[in-house]
C-alpha cells in the first residue's frame, strides 16, 4: 500500500468511530423512552411478574449500554493510539499537500483529456491530409505519364528533321553544320532517355512495371551489351575486360537485365576517362553475382548511400558534361528488386566504382505456382 | 515499286516519313485521318499501311477493324506507328502492339530510321 493511501485509511477509521459513538447514545435514548412508558404503566398496575420483568428489562438495557460503551472506548483508544502514531503524517501540511495533490490530479486529468482530444483531432486531420496526398501523388503520376507521351511526338519530329538535314538529304552539310546537328541529336537522345525513364518510374510506382521471367543465360546477355559498347570504348581508349564462365543460367527478364547492364556499363563509360571497365559473373549459392567495375572518378562516402535514390546528383559528377537522368540507378534497383536480387555499390574517389547485383538461378516455388508450374 | 499508305493526323511526321520512304524508293500516299485512310486504302490498294493509333475522328484500331472487314483491304499488312507506349505490352523497346486483341508490328515515336526501314522491308520487301 503506498504511504498516501495509509494516511487516508486512518482518517477514515477515526470518522467511523465518531459515528459509532453517536449510534451508542442514540441506542440508549431510544431504549430509555419505551422503558419510561412501561414504568409509567407499571406504577398504575403493579404485579409481581410485571415487577420482575421490569427488573430484567432495565438490567438488559444497562448491560447493553455498558458493553457498547466499553467496546467503543476500546475502539477509541486504538484509534487514538493510531492517531498519535500517525500524528506527524496527519499534520495540516500533509492534509494540505494531499488536497493540493488531489487538485493537481484533477487538473492533470482534464489536461490529459484535452491533449487526447487534440491528438485525436490531429490524427483525423493527418488521415485526411494523407488521403489528399495520395490523390495528388496519383494525379502527379498520371500527369507525368501523359506529359511523357505528349513529349514523344514533338521529340520524334525534331529528331528526325535534324537527322535528315545531317544526313545531307537536302544538300551538302559543312562540318560546322554537322557538328551542331550532332550536338542537337545527342541532347535529344538525353531528353528521350529522361522521358523513357520517367515513364518507367511512373509504371514502377503504379505497380505496372511487369517483368517476364524466363531461364536465360546472363553471360550471353553480358557479351551482347559489351559488343554494343565496344566501339565507343575503343574510341575513348578504354579497355574492356571480362571474367566470365562459358554460360550461367538466371531466372530473369532478359530485356530488363539488358536495361540494367546498359545503365551500369553506360555510367562506368561516362565517368571513366582512362583505364578499364571490367565485367564479371560468378555463382554464389542460389544466386549469380554480376560485377561492373570501372577505374573512373569514383563516388565519395557522402554520396554512396544515396546512389540508388531519385534524382540524386553525385557531388563529383555535378560538373560532368554528360550527366545522367538521375533515374537510371533507381530503375536498375527496382528491376533487381523485382527479381528478388540485391544491388550495391562500392567506391573510392579517384580509383573507381564497382556495382554488384545478384539474380536468382531458379524461380521460387511461389513464382512457379503463379506461372502455372513452369519449371526453371 | 511498292506503294505505302501513311495514315497520321500529324502532317510534320507524315512529311518526314515520306522523305525517308521516297529516298528508299517507295511510292508514298498519305492520309490525315482514319476515316479518309480507309477510303484511300480501298482506292489505291497499297502494299503496306503505316497507321497512327491516337487520331481524332477515327482511332487507328477502329480504322484497321474496318480495313479487315473489306475483301480488297483485309490482307494488306499494317504497321502501327505510335507515341503511346501504353499500347505496348511491356516497354518501348518491344515492337508489337495489341490492337483489337490481335498483335501487330509496331514502331514507336521517336523512331530509329534503320529499324523503320528494316521492319517495312520485312513486311513488303524492297
Amino acid at each position: 500500500m503506498p504511504p498516501h493511501s495509509k494516511k487516508l485509511f486512518i482518517v477514515a477509521s477515526l470518522d467511523e468511530v465518531s459515528v459509532l459513538r453517536k449510534f451508542a447514545i442514540l441506542f440508549l435514548i431510544s431504549s430509555i423512552i419505551p422503558m419510561g412508558l412501561l414504568y409509567f404503566v407499571y406504577l398504575k398496575k403493579s404485579t409481581t411478574i410485571g415487577n420482575a420483568a421490569m427488573m430484567i428489562m432495565v438490567t438488559g438495557v444497562l448491560v447493553g449500554y455498558f458493553s457498547i460503551r466499553s467496546l467503543l472506548s476500546k475502539a477509541i483508544s486504538i484509534a487514538k493510539d493510531n492517531r498519535e502514531a500517525m500524528e506527524p503524517l496527519l499534520s495540516p501540511e500533509i492534509v494540505d499537500e494531499l488536497n493540493h495533490g488531489q487538485n493537481e490530479l484533477v487538473v492533470l486529468n482534464s489536461t490529459l483529456s484535452a491533449v487526447t482530444k487534440q491528438l485525436q483531432n490531429n490524427i483525423s486531420e493527418l488521415k485526411i491530409k494523407n488521403e489528399e496526398l495520395k490523390v495528388l501523388d496519383h494525379l502527379k503520376d498520371d500527369f507525368v505519364n501523359n506529359i511523357s507521351h505528349e513529349f514523344r511526338l514533338p521529340l520524334a519530329i525534331i529528331q528526325e528533321s535534324i537527322r535528315q538535314v545531317a544526313e545531307g538529304m537536302f544538300g551538302e552539310v559543312n562540318d560546322k553544320q554537322l557538328k551542331y546537328c550532332n550536338m542537337s541529336l545527342r541532347n535529344i537522345d538525353r531528353l528521350k532517355a529522361l522521358i523513357d525513364n520517367m515513364l518507367d518510374i511512373s509504371k514502377i510506382k503504379k505497380g505496372k512495371f511487369d517483368v517476364l521471367k524466363k531461364d536465360v543465360d546472363i553471360v550471353a546477355i553480358i557479351k551482347d551489351v559489351m559488343f554494343d559498347f565496344s566501339l565507343k570504348m575503343e574510341k575513348k581508349g578504354l579497355a574492356f575486360q571480362s571474367d566470365l564462365p562459358p554460360a550461367l543460367g538466371v531466372w530473369a527478364d532478359k530485356d530488363k537485365i539488358i536495361q540494367v547492364l546498359v545503365n551500369l556499363v553506360g555510367n562506368a563509360y561516362k565517368f571513366t576517362e582512362k583505364g578499364s571497365i571490367k565485367i564479371s559473373a560468378m555463382e554464389n549459392g542460389e544466386f549469380i553475382e554480376c560485377r561492373v567495375a570501372d577505374s573512373g572518378i569514383g563516388i565519395g562516402p557522402k554520396d554512396l548511400p544515396y546512389l540508388f535514390s531519385y534524382f540524386h546528383q553525385i557531388g563529383q559528377w555535378e560538373n560532368h558534361q554528360d550527366k545522367g537522368t538521375g533515374l537510371g540507378l533507381v530503375i536498375s534497383k527496382n528491376i533487381i528488386d523485382l527479381h528478388h536480387g540485391r544491388i550495391y555499390a562500392e567506391s573510392q574517389v579517384g580509383s573507381g566504382t564497382t556495382i554488384t547485383f545478384t539474380l536468382p538461378k531458379h524461380s521460387t516455388i511461389e513464382e512457379n505456382t503463379q506461372q502455372g508450374g513452369t519449371t526453371p | 515499286m511498292k506503294k505505302i499508305l501513311i495514315v497520321d493526323d500529324d502532317v510534320d511526321i507524315i512529311e518526314l516519313i515520306e522523305n525517308r520512304l521516297r529516298k528508299n524508293n517507295y511510292e508514298v500516299i498519305v492520309s490525315n485521318d482514319g476515316d479518309n485512310g480507309v477510303k484511300k486504302a480501298l482506292q489505291e490498294k497499297p502494299d503496306l499501311i503505316i497507321m497512327d493509333i491516337m487520331m481524332p475522328r477515327m482511332h487507328g484500331g477502329e480504322a484497321v477493324k474496318l480495313l479487315k472487314s473489306y475483301e480488297d483491304t483485309k490482307d494488306i499488312p499494317v504497321l502501327f506507328f505510335t507515341a503511346m507506349n501504353s499500347y505496348l505490352p511491356n516497354d518501348s523497346a518491344l515492337d508489337h502492339v495489341n490492337v483489337n486483341g490481335q498483335f501487330y508490328p509496331a514502331i514507336t515515336k521517336p523512331f530509329e530510321p534503320n529499324k523503320l526501314l528494316s521492319t517495312i522491308k520485312s513486311l513488303v520487301g524492297e
